[in-house]
């Protein structure tokens, strides 16, 4: 029985009997429904536009450096990658539902780490088609976002050797581009409301789904723990190695051959705070900071203080994370232990204060 | 006394209690079964929190759980319409005992008390008027029970509300309403009531009512002049529970329970045997007074442990502690092997369900489960006896802020199961 969203019709129509306030029907909407209503409608799906507007950018960038290879045209489409890839890391909070559910899966076809050059040059010394359909068809390995990265600054040799026009390595990028476009696109309309409406399922939860509202919240900032353990975990614990192996895996490292492992991580923490302050660019967004101030105040200092602090530790570290992870352990063992924290703050504190811990069906009871 | 124990009373309280437990059981198999939790929170975890000695106790491969279902919830029928009775009664019971055992994250006070139900109905005489074996004995009406009998079943519920609300005797609950404040602000967007829910002194009003209810109801219901007025409370009471939170069957069993204070008037019946109590007589009168002692001692267990109760869990399962804590928690696993020592981290979200992973990140009792197969998983991986098992768990208690929950210096794989005192769970600090 989910029931909690009958339960409460139930609790409104008796409570609506007693005291003659039918006409409050039409009341404003849950709070909680206009929060992850916010979170769907000004933020993930811009970025989903961005970035996907960030990989047709890069297609054409791509189609330049093709036609014509240069040093600054390179240079224009490793810039184009990385805008295309800013927008994505600000979503990341948000990897779940047809990011990571069969059949759709869209995650892994946008953005497989670590990046795998095997898989890429494996592509490259074969002869298959390398249109969009072609790339489409491949492993996760190699298409999406770190298949280009590996294109653009795996390349050996002069620049106009490497991207002279009809070579397989252009087919490939331009490929490759058009078909990250395109599938950053699906993930997008997978969740508008106007297409396959995954966001629906947030704020309108059907008793198949998240049953109700508080369990579709909890989803989301349960999420935001889970990306700061991926964080700290696979993106910085595992490179570092302290407490995976032993020593150092500079290879794990995400973004290396673009050297942008740390822009990833800044990009990631700009998501987090997304979510809870909503973005500043579209009037009348909303973030978590509105909703949970009702329960307690002092949570938004104690985030701003969780952030200032994961900031300044990130801000503390030699780029690139690739060498950082050897020569600099100590700075990036002191993000992972403010990412612990963060993590902390949000799975126990905002958690426990929002009566969150998820009860993932009314089996959890007294 | 003995007379008064084996004076014959109706019995349709007993009768009407025992056709809606089986009843409600029987669609309490059926809900789990439709539900799919058969399969997700029995069969398809990879690892069980097993219960200490009681470890052989595991999920039967499928199609053989949906069997136990469908016979369990056939046993529950067979108890309802008082069929074999009390083979059914202990049929049920084993096998809602041996689901409940599979998985210490399943636990819930109101199975417990079903299976306690359950082996008291394979004992007590519940089936001997309005039932099958009635009829097949001559008499749908049947025949009146000893008084012992209702007594005994009386008691038991008096036990479930006597100690729930001993348990709320306690700050958190009396002085800051709490976990209360934090649960009804999930009512705060509910068109029309969602203000009146989340005033604070609403959680206030519900605190003190829900404290004073559950500590006069034992004695409330069982007084012919104020049952009315209990039987009103029990309804508004289990039915508010139901309808504000997610508490599965639990008020429905409650609701059935309220069904053994129905008036149980003596009847005439051939005289009881005067003098001491003999052979099964002697019998029934040790299993009550047993069953009654074990009843009590479990509840107050919790006192032989130092700290708070309600954040070191110790003694807390069996014990009518219902509805007192709102606990979120974080843990994650140090294992430390070979010399020179390697570290690596381990989430048990990579191997657990999120129920387990729920239920384990704020008990104790779970965190070392899991450390202990942690530690038997990379011995058998490593070849080697030398692997230590530390805790990074944090967890908070009805709105604190959070704080360690276990030693993260102590090698869990070293610490025993059991039930003696766990230095290695930190005490509760920070006041609120």
């Amino acid at each position: 029985m989910n029931t909690n969203n009958n339960k409460k019709i139930l609790i409104f129509a008796i409570f609506s009997s007693f005291a003659g306030c039918g006409e409050d029907a039409a009341a404003p909407a849950d709070l909680r429904q206009a929060l992850l209503r916010s979170w769907g409608e000004d933020l993930l799906l811009p970025r989903y536009d961005a970035a996907r507007e960030g990989a047709e950018a890069l297609h054409a960038r791509v189609g330049d450096l093709c036609a014509a290879p240069s040093a600054a045209r390179l240079e224009d489409a490793r810039a184009a990658w990385g805008e295309a890839r800013r927008p994505w890391k600000e979503a990341q909070v948000f990897s779940f539902g047809p990011y990571s559910m069969e059949p759709l899966r869209y995650g892994p076809k946008i953005d497989f780490q670590p990046a795998r050059p095997e898989s890429v040059e494996g592509v490259l010394a074969g002869d298959g088609a390398l249109d969009q359909a072609a790339v489409s068809g491949l492993g996760s390995a190699a298409r999406g976002m770190p298949a280009l990265e590996v294109l653009l600054w795996g390349a050996e040799g002069p620049v106009e050797e490497a991207f002279a026009p009809g070579s397989r390595r252009c087919a490939y990028l331009e490929g490759a581009s058009a078909d990250l476009g395109a599938t950053v696109g699906l993930l997008r309309d997978a969740w508008d409301p106007a297409g396959g409406g995954y966001l629906l399922e947030l704020t309108d939860p059907q008793p198949d789904g998240y049953g109700d509202l508080q369990m579709a919240l909890g989803e989301v900032i349960n999420r935001m723990g889970y990306l700061l353990e991926n964080l700290r975990l696979d993106r910085l614990g595992r490179p570092l190695g302290r407490e995976f192996g032993g020593s150092p895996q500079p290879e794990v490292v995400e973004s290396r051959l673009a050297g942008r492992s740390l822009e990833d991580l800044r990009d990631s923490l700009r998501g987090l705070e997304l979510v809870w302050f909503g973005p500043e660019e579209r009037p009348g967004a909303q973030g978590l900071s509105g909703y949970i101030q009702r329960r307690s105040p002092t949570f938004d200092a104690r985030f701003r203080e969780q952030m200032e602090r994961l900031y300044a530790a990130l801000d503390a570290i030699d780029g690139p994370l690739t060498d950082a992870v050897v020569s600099d352990a100590d700075d990036v063992q002191a993000l992972i232990d403010a990412l612990t924290d963060a993590q902390r703050f949000i799975q126990v504190d905002v958690i426990g204060a929002l009566g969150l811990a998820v009860g993932f069906n009314d089996n959890d009871g007294d | 006394m003995w007379a008064r124990l084996t004076q014959p009373v109706d019995a349709t309280g007993l009768a009407i209690f025992r056709a809606l437990f089986g009843g409600v059981m029987a669609a309490a198999a059926l809900r789990f079964w439709l539900k799919g939790w058969v399969d997700t929170l029995l069969v398809e975890p990879s690892f069980h929190f097993t219960w200490a000695g009681l470890d052989f106790v595991r999920p039967w491969p499928q199609p053989w759980m949906d069997l136990h279902f469908g016979v369990m919830a056939l046993a529950a029928v067979g108890i309802a319409l008082g069929w074999r009775t009390r083979w059914c009664a202990g049929l049920f019971g084993l096998l809602f005992t041996w689901v409940e055992l599979i998985d210490k994250a399943t636990y819930l006070n109101h199975y417990y008390l079903v299976s306690l139900w359950a082996a008291l109905l394979a004992v007590v005489p519940a089936g001997s008027a309005w039932s099958l074996d009635a009829r097949r004995r001559g008499s749908l009406r049947g025949e009146p029970v000893a008084q012992g009998w209702v007594w005994l079943m009386r008691a038991q519920l008096g036990v479930v509300y006597g100690f729930a609300g001993l348990a709320k005797l306690n700050g958190d609950w009396l002085l800051r309403a709490e976990p209360l404040q934090i649960w009804l602000q999930r009512f705060a967007d509910l068109p029309g009531i969602g203000g009146l829910l989340t005033l604070p002194a609403t959680a206030w009003v519900m605190a003190w009512a829900g404290a004073a209810y559950d500590l006069t109801a034992p004695l409330g219901l069982a007084w012919r002049r104020t049952r009315p007025l209990y039987v009103a409370a029990a309804l508004a009471f289990h039915l508010a529970i139901w309808l504000l939170f997610p508490v599965g069957m639990f008020s429905f069993i409650m609701l059935a329970s309220i069904t053994l204070f129905i008036t149980a008037r003596p009847v005439e019946a051939p005289a009881p045997p005067s003098g001491p109590p003999r052979g099964l007589q002697r019998a029934a009168l040790a299993f009550g007074a047993a069953w009654l002692a074990l009843q009590l001692a479990l509840p107050v267990r919790g006192l032989l442990y130092p700290g708070d109760l309600n954040w070191t869990e110790q003694g807390f399962r069996f014990a009518w502690r219902v509805m007192l804590i709102e606990k979120a928690g974080w843990v994650e696993y140090r294992v430390v092997t070979g010399d020179p020592p390697q570290t690596t981290r381990v989430s048990p979200r990579a191997e657990l369900t999120p129920l387990q992973v729920k239920a384990m990140s704020t008990q104790p009792d779970m965190i070392l489960d899991y450390a202990h197969h942690l530690a038997a998983k990379y011995q058998s991986k490593n070849n080697t006896n030398d692997v230590k098992i530390y805790a990074d768990a944090y967890a908070n208690l009805n709105g604190r802020p959070s704080q360690r929950l276990i030693d993260p210096d102590v090698d869990l794989a070293a610490q025993p199961r059991g039930l003696g005192h766990a230095p290695w769970i930190l005490p509760l600090l920070r006041d609120p």
